[in-house]
């Protein structure tokens, strides 16, 4: 009878908010040409957790700055919600990293000059008039806040990034990803720069978005074991997606 | 709100951005400095030339004798015409109380009521303007009105040659003499020609019993229409009693320059008017040489337009050329404003200066090439933060609009500084110019070469808005191009960048 049930319950196909089809990306390297991507094909749904693994230079960055709009494809087409970022001008491309995507590089990358708050809140300064911010500052100010409490940083807004750790620097980059409430959340390697303990911590704030709030996250790792911690993992071999098992 | 937060971000971070902002600082204020020097001189030397001479001269075109009487008659007829006088000036050596022999310009203005609406000599009076009114300005007693009141009234009385001591002092002066010389006329001195000259505290020295001094002056006088004359007859030499010094503030003037009164001169080179007589085959002629002067110098009415001025002035002028077109030079009058007349001065003046904005242009041009420099520096050394910007939704546009607004806050703060600096350097250069005489027995500025004996410390609004203006741009165009540099990265080239 449980077993009758089950075969009838309907399985919830999440809706699609990532497409690559075909998607293919060259390099020259002094006179030759290198292709990383030779047909990279996924779907991702909203609220997913998708690793790529892959090995180092097989083109899982790439292929994941494609995804971000950071970068266009030679061959192929990305759809976001169904637009081919392609067809998209560069303005309207910027708009979406800055307000749909949010990005957490294995090197951080914050800006020295600023300090943790600050830097939490580019994504905002960035999308709004100086007189709009200047409106809202205090709303914003409180909502970094909050990004950072959550990610355990409340007592470290006013610090610079190098007066902070690898870990804590992640963070901070995770908060400033975070902070525009995007729809997809793009790591790149995010524990590849390190400690084992740091990176587990890191990609327990990665899946704890994931599971509480429902946050799509697509994260390219080498590390087949981190990569395992995702809802689903696909291999880049050979320029070509394959599924893990 | 990224841009102004990073702009003032790496305005206080990149110390390398420092040198280029002290860039723009040392180039506004060195180009604000030269300028402001420079047509602050050009200003004196317009103005004091101006004072020289009056609005309009009416002259000889080859510095011949002008037959100045009927033409003064009808210029005093012009309403354009405020003032006319006559003027000669020569050529003489004079011999200072056995102490100072020297070959001087001597001038010479008639109708001295009016002199003093024509040009500057009454101002420049030490004795009899100067110094009374410093001492009115220094009476404690007087009121503001008061001191207005009898400043008006010096300025208003015509200059004379006046002798300041009583006829005894004179006679007990050359107690040896036979003739009276208390009846010697007045000569008033160019401040420079019996050595009054400022020390390096500004304190004027050189008067000390100047007014006891006698002045021999030796002047040649031209002979008219008589080739055979004896031009050794026509020497002549009078004594005066110095009675005044003149200090017009050009300092070839007042270096070689002395005055005297206009009578005596015209007389002493045969100017006045001469009875002749002439033979012409059986018939004798007699008639009257008319007095002549070097040149008429006419102040026009207040309000007059220059040019109108001048034009009802030629026409008077034409009225008087020669009719026998047979003698030759004909057309020989000519009536010129006085920045013709001191051509020879001013054209100078101007060109060194704009040569000197050529030079100083051409030193800013490196100022924006090490702005140039130092913005693709920091446009390299950024170039990953220029790829997070970009992945955090920064446009092309703005991230160029951060460098174009970095150059524009260097360029701004720059010549804001510039300008204050160049402010303080031009309002205090003579004082400045002192303490290195004093200290360090530096004199950059001698009076004998640039005319003046002050240095001009004043700064003219145009010139400090186009300079300052032009300092900002040149800012900013230092730092266009690397702004297209950083717009045109590519978001992962910059990330990736090591």
């Amino acid at each position: 009878m449980k077993m009758a049930q089950a075969q009838f319950q309907p399985v919830p196909l999440p809706t699609p908010i990532i497409t690559a089809r075909g998607v293919q990306k060259s390099f020259r390297m002094g006179d030759s040409k290198v292709q990383v991507l030779k047909d990279a094909s996924v779907t991702i749904g909203a609220g997913e957790f998708l690793a790529i693994e892959g090995r180092s230079g097989s083109g899982k960055s790439t292929l994941l700055h494609i995804m971000g709009a950071l970068d266009q494809c030679d061959e192929g087409s990305v759809l976001y919600d169904g637009k081919d970022l392609a067809k998209l001008g560069s303005a309207e491309r910027s708009r979406l990293r800055n307000t749909q995507f949010g990005f957490v590089f294995q090197f951080y990358h914050l800006l020295p000059e600023l300090s943790v708050l600050e830097n939490t809140l580019l994504g905002p300064m960035i999308e709004f008039s100086w007189f709009k911010f200047m409106r809202q500052r205090g709303q914003l100010r409180q909502k970094a806040r909050e990004v950072l409490a959550r990610l355990g940083l409340e007592h470290r807004l006013r610090h610079r990034p190098n007066q902070l750790s690898g870990g804590e620097r992640q963070r901070v980059a995770i908060a400033r990803a975070l902070m525009n409430s995007p729809r997809v959340l793009f790591a790149d390697e995010p524990t590849g720069n390190l400690d084992a303990e740091t990176g587990q911590q890191i990609m327990g704030v990665l899946e704890e978005l994931h599971r509480q709030h429902g946050q799509t996250v697509i994260m390219v790792t080498h590390d087949r074991a981190l990569a395992r911690r995702a809802d689903r993992v696909l291999v880049l071999r050979n320029g070509v997606l394959e599924s893990a098992e | 709100m990224y841009k102004l937060l990073l702009i003032f971000k790496y305005l206080r971070k990149r110390r390398i951005a420092w040198v280029s902002l002290i860039a723009v600082t040392l180039c506004t204020a060195m180009v604000l400095v030269v300028i402001s020097v420079m047509g602050g001189w050009l200003r004196m030397f317009r103005e004091i030339n101006h004072g020289l001479v009056g609005d309009v001269v009416i002259r000889h075109k080859y510095n011949g004798p002008v037959d100045y009487v009927p033409i003064l008659a009808e210029l005093r007829k012009l309403p354009q015409v405020k003032a006319a006088i006559p003027m000669i000036d020569t050529y003489g050596v004079i011999n200072v109380d056995d102490q100072i022999h020297d070959a001087v310009q001597v001038e010479a203005f008639g109708d001295l009521d009016q002199v003093g609406d024509v040009n500057s000599f009454k101002r420049g009076l030490y004795r009899q303007t100067i110094q009374p009114i410093a001492d009115i300005d220094a009476d404690p007693k007087l009121s503001a009105q008061q001191k207005a009141d009898a400043i008006k009234q010096i300025q208003s009385r015509p200059p004379t040659f006046d002798k300041p001591l009583d006829p005894q002092a004179y006679r007990d002066i050359m107690f040896n003499s036979k003739i009276d010389v208390s009846k010697w006329p007045g000569i008033i001195v160019g401040s420079g020609v019996i050595g009054i000259k400022k020390d390096d505290n500004g304190v004027e020295t050189g008067r000390e019993n100047m007014y006891t001094a006698w002045v021999q002056l030796s002047v040649l006088g031209m002979g008219t229409n008589r080739s055979d004359e004896d031009l050794s007859q026509r020497t002549s030499t009078r004594t005066y009693w110095i009675v005044d010094d003149c200090r017009t503030k050009f300092y070839p003037t007042d270096f070689r320059t002395v005055y005297v009164p206009f009578e005596y001169l015209q007389k002493d080179l045969g100017m006045d008017a001469q009875p002749y007589t002439e033979k012409i085959g059986d018939k004798t002629i007699q008639g009257v040489e008319p007095a002549t002067c070097s040149e008429i110098q006419i102040a026009l009415a207040d309000g007059v337009d220059p040019d109108a001025g001048l034009a009802a002035i030629q026409k008077v002028v034409a009225g008087f050329q020669p009719n026998d077109t047979t003698i030759p030079l004909v057309d020989t009058l000519v009536a010129e404003p006085w920045e013709q007349r001191q051509a020879q001065f001013l054209g100078a003046v101007e060109k060194e200066e704009g040569l000197l904005t050529i030079l100083f242009g051409i030193i800013s041009i490196v100022a924006i090439f090490l702005v140039f420099c130092i913005f693709f520096m920091i446009v390299v050394e950024k170039t990953r933060d220029i790829g997070v910007i970009k992945s955090v939704g920064a446009t092309s546009w703005g991230v160029a609009q951060i460098f174009l607004g970095y150059g524009l806050s260097i360029g701004i703060l720059g010549a804001g500084l510039g300008l204050l600096t160049a402010y303080e350097i031009v309002h205090n250069i003579n004082e400045l110019h002192a303490w290195m005489g004093r200290a360090l027995h530096v004199r950059i500025w001698d009076p004998e070469t640039y005319a003046f004996d002050t240095i001009p410390n004043t700064m003219d609004h145009h010139d400090v808005a186009w300079i300052v203006s032009i300092a900002v741009l040149s800012a900013l165009l230092g730092a266009v191009i690397p702004a297209i540099v950083a717009a045109r990265k590519h978001p992962v080239d910059a990330l990736r960048w090591e």
